[in-house]
């Protein structure tokens, strides 16, 4: 039987694995989907925990993060659509506007 | 001088309260006349031509005549029952767990007297000026000021607490620096206004800090709570209220040393000067005293203080009046004598008296100033006395009005100005301020010589100027006939009660000031003391007659006579405090513009940002500008706060 | 036994989803890995009996989030050559990871020190995870976060409108 731990692992490996990819892709639209990734790792941890202490707290909170996820995709999008016209390019490193 | 005591007996047991909606009536119907013209003046403010005259004369009339008529009404409601006062709460104006200032007006004896006086000559001055001000471009804007100060002189004497008075007294301050400066494109004249304006808030200062300890001690602002408390004052206290109060009362009064202002003030239209600096405003510091007499029936030392500041600047104005050439600077001078005889009488306790002068001077003083204004008018602007003189076949009225208010003022029976003015000199001599008798006296003597002079190089004579004179128009006439009237005959109120004659002035104020009854074995001594002064008034008149009463008079040489000097330099008050406090201000002030203000200042802010600027060449090569590295910092952040966490967990280790 | 067979599944295919998401070089296809993972993870969800969050994880998550991601995506028709030049970005993921590994094998090691081999408890009879408890604890307890929460969708509605609207 698997226990929270095996699903706080898998959690954490998922999280890890968006950090990675934030952390190391040039391509915008990868990096917002790592982010996505981080918080699907985060939302596992979640429902596990939820499941442990035998409460329906955890499940508000992932309902709450999948609607902020949603907004923060919509906003996000429109940002990207708005950078390409005015840059041409999907590469993060070319944003760099505000270069101290 | 009586007693606390019977005041309170008097005040607290007798008096009954009547509410009455006139009262804001009388304040609303100049503050309205104010806003209409107000309104007006703004719409056309950029058209070539003001709204017009005629309109703007009726609107500007209306509103003292009706609060002439309404005190009146409340007046005569007063006659026959002397434990009368009105009164009206507005509103709450200040609510707050420890106190609730009520906004109220009161309409006692003493407000009720001043209030009909200040209406009445108001109304007069206002039908003047729609004749005096014909054809300036600012017609319009002129009679909002009038107006609104009206209003705030009513407010001032109808206030039934210090704030309520206190915005009065700022507001009359306003207008005044406004029709003082109201031709504004001269510097001259706008610096006159701010001078005033200054002047004035040194007084104001003192003033307010007395509101604020009479405050403290008592916590209260409106008088009959403060008079219920003052005798918990401590001595010590009482005297600083008095004195911070008192330096108020100069500053607006124009006494020694706050009275630079006033001769200055002459810059404004003549009208304003009659009502403003003459009649009515510059009152305000008399009945200021008037009004919290039970706090200065307590402090004796702070009433000699008075006399001998308004012995001083009775004698000073006047001597100084002596050399002036304007004929509006003379009056202007006059008034600060007269205003020092106003103070002496209420320095001495001789509240009624005080107040009995205030209202004689208005009717002559507002005469003098209409009548001056008249002959300036006539002449085109001509104001100085060495280019006037036989004019009286030409202004007959006016001739009339000044001639009997200069009678007044000189102090010659029956006509007004003696009566009061005795009254203030008997005050003074049975209060052991024989000094200052002699002062007032040798006062008298001069007011005499320098009026009359103005009087006879005026009308009398050849005349000196070849302008046409113009005829007064009607609008000026019915003014200065009624001031004149006036001038010859509310003397009569105040027959003086030594000689066993009536005094209904003194009778009048009884249940404001308390009971005064003079002693029954002064009759000879007062008749007595009326012969010394009436002698040193007659002196004064036939020494001006003899100098000044002949065909070919001459204005005097300039001479080097260090006396007219001295008066010619007015006593070097002006140089005084150009050279005390003025010119060190304007020093120091060039002192911190050059050197602190460069140097200390921007300097020490120059160098700040320098350092940050410095410092942010090293930190800003952190932003890359690049999000991927901000990630990292953030993964950076991570790892650091889990090692802390871990520090934590570790044995031995607390925050 | 067959739960852990199928957590075995899930998890394999939610974590290998993850890595084919962050290492395809075309948007499109890391997007499509990415809801598979979404999907592993509803999976997932399910065994943890939160039957509303499965729903909600495949229609909202995987269905409408990932939907717009692949229209933008379409929308924008980036060419591939305007990519950005990410020679051996494999090996850039793979350093990365290695960097990160020591926290999470930290953290993985922390998790099995506290937690062990715990095993979840029985469920407690009232419907746990069901939509009608979810709904129950979103309008009594939860009411006021999740106003805001409609609100904040509201906004980024709004914006979402202004921004695009805007004139590049």
């Amino acid at each position: 039987m698997p226990g929270l731990t095996h699903y706080l692992s898998v959690s954490a490996i998922l999280f890890f694995l968006g950090l990675t990819g934030f952390l190391s892709r040039k391509n915008i639209f990868i990096m917002l989907l790592s982010i996505e990734l981080m918080l699907n790792g985060i939302n596992l941890s979640f429902v596990a925990f939820a499941r442990h202490l035998n409460q329906m707290d955890g499940h508000v909170f992932v309902f709450f993060v999948i609607g902020v996820a949603a907004a923060e995709a919509a906003i996000s999008l429109a940002l990207v659509i708005l950078l390409f016209k005015n840059r041409d390019t999907i590469n993060v490193d070319d944003y760099n506007a505000m270069k101290g | 001088m009586t007693t606390s005591s019977s005041h309170d007996a008097i005040l607290h047991t007798a008096v009954t309260l009547q509410d009455t909606p006139l009262l804001p009536a009388i304040l609303a119907a100049p503050l309205l006349g104010a806003v209409v013209l107000g309104l007006l003046t703004l719409l056309n403010t950029r058209k070539t031509q003001g709204p017009s005259e005629q309109w703007v004369t009726i609107i500007a009339c209306a509103g003292p005549v009706l609060a002439t008529l309404l005190s009146g009404a409340l007046f005569i409601q007063m006659l026959g029952q002397p434990d009368l006062v009105f009164h009206q709460t507005l509103f709450s104006w200040i609510k707050t767990s420890s106190f609730d200032l009520q906004l109220g007006l009161t309409l006692d004896r003493l407000s009720g007297l001043m209030v009909l006086m200040i209406t009445f000559i108001g109304s007069l001055i206002h039908v003047f000026s729609s004749a005096y001000m014909h054809g300036d471009r600012g017609f319009s804007r002129y009679f909002t000021y009038l107006n609104l100060f009206l209003f705030a002189m009513l407010m001032l004497i109808l206030s039934d607490n210090l704030v309520g008075l206190f915005m009065g007294w700022e507001g009359v301050g306003v207008c005044s620096f406004l029709l003082i400066g109201f031709w504004f494109n001269d510097p001259q004249k706008a610096a006159a206004g701010t001078k005033a304006f200054v002047v004035n808030r040194v007084g104001d200062f003192g003033f307010i800090l007395g509101i604020f300890l009479l405050f403290q001690a008592v916590g209260a602002f409106d008088f009959i709570h403060i008079q219920e408390k003052i005798a918990t004052i401590s001595p010590l206290q009482l005297n600083l209220i008095a004195l911070l109060l008192l330096i108020g009362a100069l500053g607006k009064s124009a006494q020694i040393p706050l009275h630079v202002w006033l001769p200055d003030a002459m810059a404004g239209p003549t009208p304003v000067s009659a009502l403003i600096h003459a009649a009515t405003m510059v009152t305000a510091g008399v009945y200021l005293i008037s009004r919290m007499h039970f706090l200065y029936d307590l402090t004796p030392v702070v009433g000699a203080l008075i006399v001998t500041i308004g012995g001083l600047t009775a004698l000073m104005a006047a001597s100084i009046a002596l050399v002036q050439d304007d004929i509006k600077k003379v009056l202007a001078y006059s008034t600060v004598s007269q205003l020092g005889y106003m103070f002496m009488g209420v320095g001495a306790g001789a509240y009624a008296a005080g107040i009995f002068h205030v209202f004689t001077h208005a009717f002559f003083k507002a005469a003098l100033f209409l009548g001056a204004g008249a002959v300036i008018h006539a002449l085109h602007h001509e104001q100085n006395l060495w280019k006037m003189g036989g004019l009286r076949p030409l202004l007959k009225v006016t001739a009339f009005a000044m001639g009997v208010s200069t009678l007044a003022i000189a102090g010659v029976p029956p006509f007004a100005g003696f009566f009061s003015k005795d009254e203030i000199l008997w005050a003074l001599w049975e209060n052991h301020y024989y000094f200052f008798w002699g002062v007032g006296v040798l006062t008298a003597g001069l007011t005499a010589f320098y009026m009359f002079r103005l009087y006879i190089l005026t009308f009398e004579g050849t005349r000196r100027s070849t302008v046409e004179v113009h005829a007064e128009p009607m609008a000026m006439k019915l003014p200065l006939i009624l001031l004149g009237i006036g001038a010859i005959s509310v003397g009569v109120l105040g027959l003086p009660g030594t000689l066993g004659l009536p005094n209904w002035i003194s009778h009048w104020m009884e249940p404001v000031f308390g009971a005064h009854h003079a002693p029954d074995n002064a009759f000879l001594l007062s008749l007595g003391l009326m012969v010394v002064s009436l002698s040193a008034a007659g002196l004064g008149i036939v020494m001006a007659f003899s100098q000044f009463y002949k065909a070919d008079v001459q204005p005097p040489a300039d001479n080097f006579n260090p006396v007219t000097l001295v008066l010619k330099a007015k006593y070097g008050f002006d140089l005084a405090y150009s050279y005390g406090i003025v010119k060190p201000l304007m020093m120091a002030a060039q002192l911190h513009k050059e050197v602190i203000e460069p140097m200390l200042i921007d300097g020490a802010i120059v160098i700040g940002s320098k350092v940050y600027y410095v410092l942010s060449l090293i930190v800003r090569t952190l932003q890359f500008g690049n999000v991927r590295a901000y990630g990292y910092y953030m993964l950076i952040g991570m790892i650091l706060l889990a090692c802390f966490y871990f520090l934590l967990r570790q044995p031995g280790v607390t925050l | 036994m067959e739960t852990t067979l199928y957590f075995i599944i899930l998890a394999a295919v939610a974590v290998i989803g993850g890595l084919l998401t962050i290492t395809r070089s075309h948007p499109l296809s890391a997007t499509l890995s990415l809801v598979v993972t979404l999907i592993a993870l509803a999976g997932l969800y399910a065994l943890l009996s939160a039957e509303f969050l499965f729903v909600i994880q495949i229609l909202v998550y995987a269905g409408a989030i990932m939907a717009l991601m692949v229209f933008v995506i379409m929308l924008l028709n980036v060419r591939e050559s305007s990519f950005p030049k990410e020679t051996g970005f494999e090996v850039k993921v793979l350093l990365t990871f290695a960097l990160s590994s020591p926290l999470l094998l930290t953290t993985l090691w922390a998790i099995h020190q506290h937690f062990g081999d715990s095993t979840f408890p029985a469920l407690s009879a009232n419907g746990f995870g069901s939509i009608k408890s979810v709904g129950l604890e979103l309008y009594t307890q939860f009411f006021f976060p999740f106003e805001i929460v409609s609100i904040l969708l509201l906004v980024a509605l709004v914006g979402v409108v202004t921004l695009a609207k805007r004139r590049a």
